[in-house]
């Protein structure tokens, strides 16, 4: 159950943000592609650094933080993701967003990402199998 | 539009973002990661996966934390600038399925999107994170003027 609530409690968060941000709004994200408005640009990159120093002070919290490796899926895969994101302008949190803010066409972008994503695991994982709780599902 | 006075600030939006990467593993004791929760939430779908509500409570959050922050009215489209960038009608209709089916795709692929990869795996040095950050970044960089030089 406190799971549950800390979970509620993240992803309102994260949707408030990404919204206030100014990330669900494909003008914006154009712009930081376009690198034209670099303030999108900043909050990522301040974000990261800030993030870097949460996760040094709280390394010796209990919790999984699993490495991330290199492996084969890492350029074709974020290659396929970034023509999606320049033509959409939504990332898989991106997408839920935009929904919550309004923007309904975003319906079909998140179609499209569950086919993908449906896709992609019957490619990847040719016999899927009821995944331990946090092993197969890391990201 | 002034994107100043709509929008937050950068070093707020970095502080939030950065805030809800370390508070969610503190808290959760995972990391945060949406594509991987998207996973999860179809392979269920699929009867192959368990444990689902959590990221099934995450990802209705996400949506409702949204549409708290937006308080206006659905506006159905993705605005003047979708429609100016990539067009309307069936061309838009086809670029957003077609485009989320690529993010969905390649995301998984990649093991990772822009929480996983890009805020919770660069901020840990991680090296796949870093290679592909700066690929879909790289990417969209480029896309987007190709889109540019195209409408």
């Amino acid at each position: 159950m406190k799971t549950l609530l800390f979970n509620a409690a993240m992803g309102l968060a994260l949707g408030f943000a990404l919204t206030r941000i100014g990330f669900a709004d494909f003008g914006e994200v154009h712009a930081m592609f376009l690198l034209t408005d670099l303030r999108l640009v900043f909050t990522f990159g301040g974000a990261v650094a800030l993030a870097y120093v949460g996760f040094r002070l709280t390394a010796k919290r209990p919790g999984r933080r699993p490495a991330k490796p290199m492996h084969g899926g890492v350029v074709p895969g974020s290659v396929l993701f970034g023509v999606g994101w320049a033509i959409t302008g939504a990332c898989p949190g991106i997408v839920i967003a935009q929904l919550g803010a309004g923007q309904l066409a975003a319906l079909l972008t998140l179609g499209g990402m569950l086919f993908g994503a449906w896709l992609a695991g019957r490619v990847f994982n040719p016999r899927p199998v009821l995944a331990p709780r946090g092993r197969a599902y890391q990201d | 539009m002034d994107s100043n006075q709509l929008y937050w600030s950068w070093w707020i939006g970095a502080g939030a973002l950065a805030a809800i990467a370390v508070l969610h593993s503190v808290l959760i004791g995972r990391l945060l990661g949406v594509s991987g929760s998207v996973a999860r939430l179809v392979d269920a779908l699929a009867g192959n996966a368990k444990n689902v509500a959590p990221h099934l409570t995450f990802l209705v959050a996400l949506f409702v934390g949204a549409a708290l922050a937006a308080g206006s009215a659905p506006t159905f489209d993705l605005g003047p600038e979708y429609e100016r960038v990539i067009g309307d009608g069936p061309i838009a209709i086809f670029a957003l399925v077609f485009g989320g089916a690529l993010t969905g795709f390649g995301t998984r692929w990649a093991r990772g999107c822009t929480s996983g990869h890009g805020l919770c795996g660069t901020s840990r040095l991680q090296p796949g994170s870093l290679v592909a950050t700066a690929t879909f970044f790289g990417v969209g960089i480029v896309a987007s003027h190709l889109l540019e030089v195209l409408s």
